[in-house]
């Protein structure tokens, strides 16, 4: 099995410098693109590869890209911004690819610029992750002195150069147009759609934002050809994509496979099953913005398209599993205040309405909660539907809940009826 | 070692000099430069605020309104070692609640706290990214996985 | 372009540029919203005005929008009644709420709250939340604002104003989520020339008129009379409110060419003279002798028994005071009492004026490039200032329809372009708060200046000489030349505009004048104090409202030693009533009818707002009674007001717009004054007389004292108040505009210059004679506030 994201990292080592990179065939693809090939054919290409966002969103990235205008529509500076601002709860695959093969990621980004034309990139790294952000700085500077970055890229007559910003904390700034407003030094406040970053991004100009893991898997796109990396999925799905597992798992880890792997599968055979003791009641699939799937439907293909039939999203692609010892209210809570904490506070319902949720949940699960409470917190988690607030991220909040709400009512109710958390 | 909280170095002027220059407006590089001018004194006292507002040509307010938004900006003193224990949802599934405990009870300080010697502060964080090994916690730069009180008790004695 | 679309089953014809919310309320629908501001524009931070969308016939299920962020398409349907889209605005209201203080009965703003409006209008009644609420702490924002954060919903409309509009950088919004604060980085006086607009721009009470709250009523128990602001030239329209004779605050009366919904803090606070100990409430003689109005009346008749009394007019009072006095005193003795500097501005204004017309407020709102030539904007006319920055801070319209921006999207605006504004060129003598906006910012002395102005004339016609200046402006489609100063200057920033004009340019041009009614006066008289001076030797000279020795102390000096008699009618102590040997008190703007001509050229028309027990009389009112009494048979022609106004047209035809500035209207149908719910009328002097007072007595005035009249929206576009059911805030004044943002429905507007005569023609070099002794940025009358006073201490000690 095929597994092109990761096949250079090596768990507990340093990952690859230049020379090492190059010599496993790193920067093959940015010698035979970059001023050989037109920007449009390579466009073409990562069109027609199916590549999804793995930010958790799932939008294929050639239309994305097709949205850039050219530069002799719009002249001046254009920009590919990489969104490693992983902070989704339960989300470990970007710090993998960042500290794991750093020069997979510049490779990425060379193509990806050039194939929208861009001439200035920045790599939004979260500032909790110091030694991503060393390890992409020096692979920079390596790619800089080796030609491969700057004025006239191997003669190409094509310029880039990238410039790291290391965050300063906030969960929203991996919403990307509250990460356009991070980078012009403001406060991160998402920006309302249309427009688009494509059409006025940072500093107003066009601008393309994509998550580390999409930009990984471009090297591998153009050198290996969109049939290839079509087939490398599974149930009709394209690629691979890291997965993960957190929680009472046996092997908690993150796992490159094929896109469309049965979540079971990957749970059972590469998580080996259960913690002994444990039994799982529920996963988070993608994160804490993702709905709770039951232990009967872990059959499901991991895509985006078999999530979204469901009424769920893939997100992340990293599970979370919740046992049967943990309290499920708890976990919700748990996630209401992250969300409730990480709200920016700009648009009504998601900064007033959030911490109500989360208060109203540990309210339950102290055994203080009133049978009333539920039908508010449907009433809430209605005002915060998708559409509804400013951004995704009430919506994203509202998955747990809802879904939750649904999952374990007989929980809810035991809570509110018997005055105590039953597992404590 | 610390320096004078609102003096600026020249070689802070020069770095801050560097990351204006990624920016096509100054203003831009503000996270940037609050940062930098916080690795070297910790937090972001209001005499330093002031100073890096008038390098970037911004108001004090201006540069108040961004760095009050970022937690990782600290507006306010730290220990030497702030300590960032996560507290999201794996973290708080694996036990980080008993985690904070044994901190709490070795430093004897409250989440938020900073010990009497000024050496740690501890504060809770959102993920870290680290959750196939939680509960999990950045000391200082430093990420730590799989804490359990042994753990604990190793990194961070009782004093 | 118009297109139609369907609210609640009414196909509508809507402006397709405007967003669906502004189209729902200019359909007078009620759709609450908080964050949305017609001058503001959209944001969709609050999330309040959602509506149920359906596109096109086929569209069964809809879907809920924001309606400030949506824009209209052909054949969309809109519901507001929708039910999801109902139960979704009530629980907005009812989440911002989960942090309000239920604080109302002791809240300022009670009664006039837009929050309470639109909780009202989304059905919200019983409140569920039953945790800690956040609280803040306030901060001492300086003598103007009183803040009260608790009272906050995040709306986000005081920083947006604050600083998106009104350029301050003093005050944000800090911290995040839950924890989010509007203010400055540290207590302190707020900066800002236009900070008293959060007053009005907050929905509910986080931002409070401080000096209202020492003498605070509601609504609802004050008077409202229709004004025009009297500090400077621009003359933006106000609101003032009155109880038992007292000035309680000042409103924004809005003006969709002029002030539109913002004033200047000089505006909004200086009128505190009105109350404050300068006041002048008493008449008296030379030696101090107190005497009431009757004679004080009395004595004033016999100065004009004299013959050839000589009166000085002044540019702070209206053109009716002003016009009586020359009446009385004869037209060759009555002389405008200014400085020979701005009776030479004056007269170039005029003429220029006359030739080319002036320029409105909007149209500096609206330039696509500006020149500043001379003094400072935001000193001499800060509402104009204001309307300059929002040129400057208009992203062009090509940049914004390249994105597919529309205009209202106030968000997206601001971030499509951080380098590509309008041009903005500065060229003053004094720093001005324009430099930070402006594209190039010179700094000349004021004769260099008028040299560079002609230099920029000749560059504009002759395209050989290289200047950026004349370049933006050339390339401009409605460039505004904003000039101030002296004479010279004037004239020479005219000749810009008839170069402009020359190359098929149409640029507008404005010029600053230095007080209310300048240009007014300048059109009764405009000769200036010193000519006055040889004509008053042994002679009784009566001065009207004007501090002559402010003007020129020695020239007055020289004066008040040689005349026989010195009579001051004043509203206000000033060191020359001082040396008067009868002081009249008078009424103020505040208590007086009469008429300004701002520096657009504007007539007009401001009516008496306060009705107290044994008030001084309005200056025009007393001349006539002395006039009567002395047996001035020019005094018993114009018993009324109305026939003031006819013998003015018919002695200076070009104020005959006066007399259609203020139509004649039956008693019947006067707008009330007093609103409908003036609570305890018959309680209200209860303290002086058990029994109920008469109303007061006034007909000078096409408005009625009283609580009777037309309901509001029957009455014309001259509104006391704005008011309507169910909307009790300032925003009520959505449903008096024909379309939101736009001009008062039926509103006239009358101005003179226009009919520009001279189009082509340069204007002719002159050379000052006078010396430039001017103090800007001081107005003497609103200096004498108590809130101006102890704002000057506060800034003076930060």
């Amino acid at each position: 099995m095929e597994r092109p994201l990761t096949k250079n990292i090596i768990a507990n080592q340093e990952p690859y410098d230049l020379a090492a990179y190059q010599a496993v065939g790193g920067y093959q693809a940015v010698l035979q693109t970059i001023g050989r090939i037109d920007p449009t054919k390579v466009l073409e290409i990562v069109v027609d590869s199916g590549l999804g966002g793995c930010g958790g969103g799932g939008f294929p990235t050639g239309r994305k890209w097709q949205a850039m205008p050219s530069r002799e529509e719009r002249p001046g500076t254009h920009y590919f911004i990489v969104n490693a601002d992983e902070m989704e709860p339960g989300t470990f695959k970007d710090r993998l690819l960042l500290e794991g093969d750093p020069h997979q990621l510049i490779e990425g980004i060379i193509l990806s610029a050039y194939a929208v034309q861009a001439d200035h990139s920045y790599i939004f790294i979260r500032g909790e992750y110091h030694r991503a952000i060393t390890l992409i700085e020096h692979a920079v500077s390596e790619a800089e002195a080796a030609g491969l970055l700057g004025l006239n890229i191997l003669g190409s007559g094509y310029n880039l150069v990238i410039h790291v910003h290391g965050g300063a904390g906030r969960y929203i700034c991996g919403e990307e147009t509250a990460l356009l407003n991070s980078l012009e030094g403001r406060r991160a406040v998402p920006r309302s759609k249309p427009p688009l970053p494509m059409t006025s991004g940072l500093f107003g100009a066009p601008t393309v934002v994509n998550n580390v893991e999409t930009v990984c898997n471009i090297p591998h796109i153009i050198a290996n050809g969109a049939d290839w990396y079509r087939n490398l999925g599974q149930n009709g799905a394209v690629g691979t994509k890291i997965f993960g597992v957190s929680g009472r798992v046996k092997k908690p880890g993150a796992y490159e496979l094929p896109m469309g792997t049965p979540m079971q599968d990957m749970i059972e055979n590469y998580a080996g099953g259960m913690q002994h003791g444990y039994k799982l009641r529920a996963v988070l699939p993608g994160g804490a913005s993702t709905g709770f799937m039951l232990a009967e439907d872990l059959d499901i293909p991991m895509s985006f398209a078999a999530f979204a039939a469901k009424g769920n999203r893939l997100g992340t692609g990293t599970a979370i599993i919740l046992d049967d010892q943990t309290c499920p209210i708890g976990l919700i809570a748990n996630l209401q205040h992250f969300f409730a904490q990480e709200s920016c506070g700009w648009c009504a319902p998601c900064r007033d309405g959030l911490p109500w949720v989360e208060r109203t949940l540990k309210a339950i699960e102290i055994g203080e909660g009133k049978m009333d409470d539920l039908d508010l917190l449907t009433d809430i988690s209605d005002t915060m539907a998708p559409g509804r607030t400013f951004c995704a991220l009430a919506p994203g909040a509202m998955a747990s809940l809802m879904t939750g709400l649904s999952y374990f009512r007989d929980e809810f109710e035991r809570h509110i009826r018997d005055g105590k958390c039953p597992w404590t | 070692m610390l320096i004078a909280k609102d003096m600026m170095t020249t070689t802070e002027l020069y770095e801050i000099a560097k990351l204006v220059a990624h920016y096509p407006v100054a203003r831009a590089a503000c996270i940037d430069v609050l940062k930098l001018v916080q690795k070297n004194r910790r937090y972001i006292s209001d005499d330093i605020l002031a100073e890096v507002a008038r390098i970037l040509g911004m108001s004090i307010s201006e540069l108040d309104e961004v760095a009050t938004f970022y937690n990782l900006i600290y507006r306010q003193p730290v220990g030497e070692t702030v300590i960032l224990l996560c507290d999201s949802v794996t973290c708080w599934m694996m036990g980080r609640n008993k985690i904070a405990k044994s901190i709490m009870d070795n430093l004897t300080i409250k989440d938020g706290e900073t010990t009497a010697d000024g050496k740690y502060t501890l504060l809770p964080i959102v993920c870290l990214g680290h959750c196939d090994h939680a509960p999990a916690m950045l000391m200082g730069q430093t990420l730590v996985g799989d804490l359990d009180s042994t753990k604990i008790n190793k990194l961070l004695p009782k004093a | 372009m118009d297109i139609k679309i369907t609210i609640e089953d009414q196909v509508v014809l809507v402006n397709e540029n405007d967003n669906l919310l502004a189209a729902c309320l200019t359909a007078k629908q009620d759709v609450p919203y908080f964050c949305w501001h017609p001058a503001l524009g959209s944001v969709g931070s609050c999330r309040q005005c959602a509506v149920k969308v359906y596109q096109g016939p086929e569209d069964t299920t809809g879907r809920i929008v924001m309606a400030c962020m949506t824009k209209m398409t052909p054949a969309m349907r809109v519901s507001i009644a929708d039910g999801q889209a109902t139960k979704f605005r009530e629980a907005i209201v009812e989440t911002v709420l989960t942090n309000h203080p239920h604080d109302c009965p002791v809240c300022e703003v009670g009664g006039e709250c837009h929050l309470q409006d639109m909780t009202v209008m989304t059905g919200h009644s019983a409140r569920r939340y039953r945790y800690e609420k956040r609280t803040h702490l306030n901060q001492n924002l300086g003598p103007f604002i009183r803040h009260e954060m608790n009272r906050c919903i995040g709306c986000y409309r005081c920083v947006r104003f604050y600083q998106d509009y009104a350029g301050g950088n003093d005050f944000g919004v800090f911290g995040s989520s839950r924890n989010i604060y509007f203010g400055r980085d540290e207590s302190g006086t707020l900066e800002s020339p236009f900070a008293g607009n959060l007053v009005e721009v907050c929905p509910t009470g986080v931002f409070v008129d401080k000096p209202f709250s020492t003498k605070f009523r509601r609504k609802w128990d004050m008077r409202a009379t229709p004004s025009v602001c009297p500090h400077c030239a621009v003359g933006c329209n106000i609101t003032i409110q009155e109880r038992g004779g007292q000035l309680r605050r000042v409103l924004n009366r809005y003006n969709e060419t002029l002030n539109g919904y913002f004033l200047c803090d000089r505006g909004r606070f200086g009128v505190g003279f009105v109350e404050s100990n300068s006041r002048l409430r008493t008449s008296r003689t030379g030696s101090g002798l107190a005497l009431s109005h009757a004679a004080a009346c009395k004595d004033l008749a016999e100065i004009l028994k004299s013959d050839r009394v000589v009166g000085i007019g002044s540019p702070r009072a209206s053109l009716e005071s002003n016009y009586a006095l020359r009446e009385l005193v004869g037209a060759e003795n009555f002389y405008a009492g200014i400085s020979d500097f701005d009776s030479e501005l004056v007269r170039s204004a005029i003429e220029i004026a006359r030739d080319l017309g002036l320029a409105r407020v909007k149209d500096a709102e609206q330039a696509d490039a500006i020149l500043v030539l001379g003094d400072d904007p935001t000193a001499v006319a800060p509402r104009l200032a204001l309307a300059l920055r929002q040129a400057t801070q208009r992203v062009p319209s090509a940049i914004l329809a390249n994105r597919g921006i529309p205009t209202w999207d106030a968000g997206a605006a601001k971030l499509a372009s951080h380098d590509v504004m309008n041009p903005l060129f500065v060229i003053t003598e004094c720093p001005s708060w324009l430099d930070s906006m402006a594209t190039q910012v010179i700094r000349l002395s004021a004769l260099e200046i008028t040299a560079a102005s002609i230099r920029i004339s000749n560059s504009i016609l002759d395209t050989t000489e290289e200047s950026a200046i004349s370049d933006a402006l050339r390339k401009a489609k409605k460039p505004i030349i904003v000039v101030s100063g002296n004479a010279a200057l004037l004239r020479a920033g005219a000749n810009i505009v008839v170069a402009l004009r020359q190359v098929n340019v149409h640029a507008k041009l404005s010029i600053l004048l230095p007080e209310a009614n300048s240009l007014g006066l300048g059109l009764i008289d405009n000769r200036p104090l010193s000519a006055s001076l040889e004509v008053s030797k042994g002679r009784s000279v009566i001065v009207l409202e004007n501090d002559i020795q402010l003007r020129s102390p020695i020239l007055a000096d020289e004066m008040i030693a040689e005349v026989a008699q010195l009579c001051v009618l004043d509203h206000i102590e000033t060191s020359t009533t001082k040396h008067a040997s009868l002081t009249v008190a008078v009424g103020s703007f505040a208590d007086s009818d009469g008429t300004f001509i701002n520096f657009e050229g504007r007539v007009q028309r401001f009516y008496k707002g306060i009705f107290g027990v044994e008030e001084a009389p309005q200056s025009w009112v007393l001349l006539r009674d002395a006039g009567v009494m002395a047996s001035r048979d020019k005094a018993t022609t114009w018993g009324t007001y109305a026939q003031l106004l006819t013998s003015m047209s018919a002695a200076i035809p070009e104020l005959a717009a006066c007399s259609d500035a203020s139509p004649t209207v039956p008693p019947t149908t006067r707008p009330p004054t007093l609103p409908y719910r003036h609570s305890g009328r018959t309680a209200a002097s209860a303290h002086i007389e058990v029994r109920e007072q008469l109303p007061a007595q006034h007909n000078d005035s096409p408005l009625s004292t009283t609580m009777e009249g037309p309901p509001i929206h029957l009455q014309s576009a001259l509104k006391p108040v704005v008011w309507s059911p169910g909307w009790n805030s300032v925003q009520a004044v959505n449903k008096f505009q024909d379309t939101i943002g736009g001009a008062l429905s039926g509103v006239e507007e009358r101005f003179l210059f226009q009919s520009p005569t001279g189009y082509n023609v340069f204007f002719a070099d002159v050379q000052n004679v006078a010396e430039d002794h001017r103090n800007l940025g001081i107005e003497e009358v609103s200096e004498l506030s108590p809130a101006i006073i102890a704002y000057h201490r506060s800034m003076s000690t930060s």
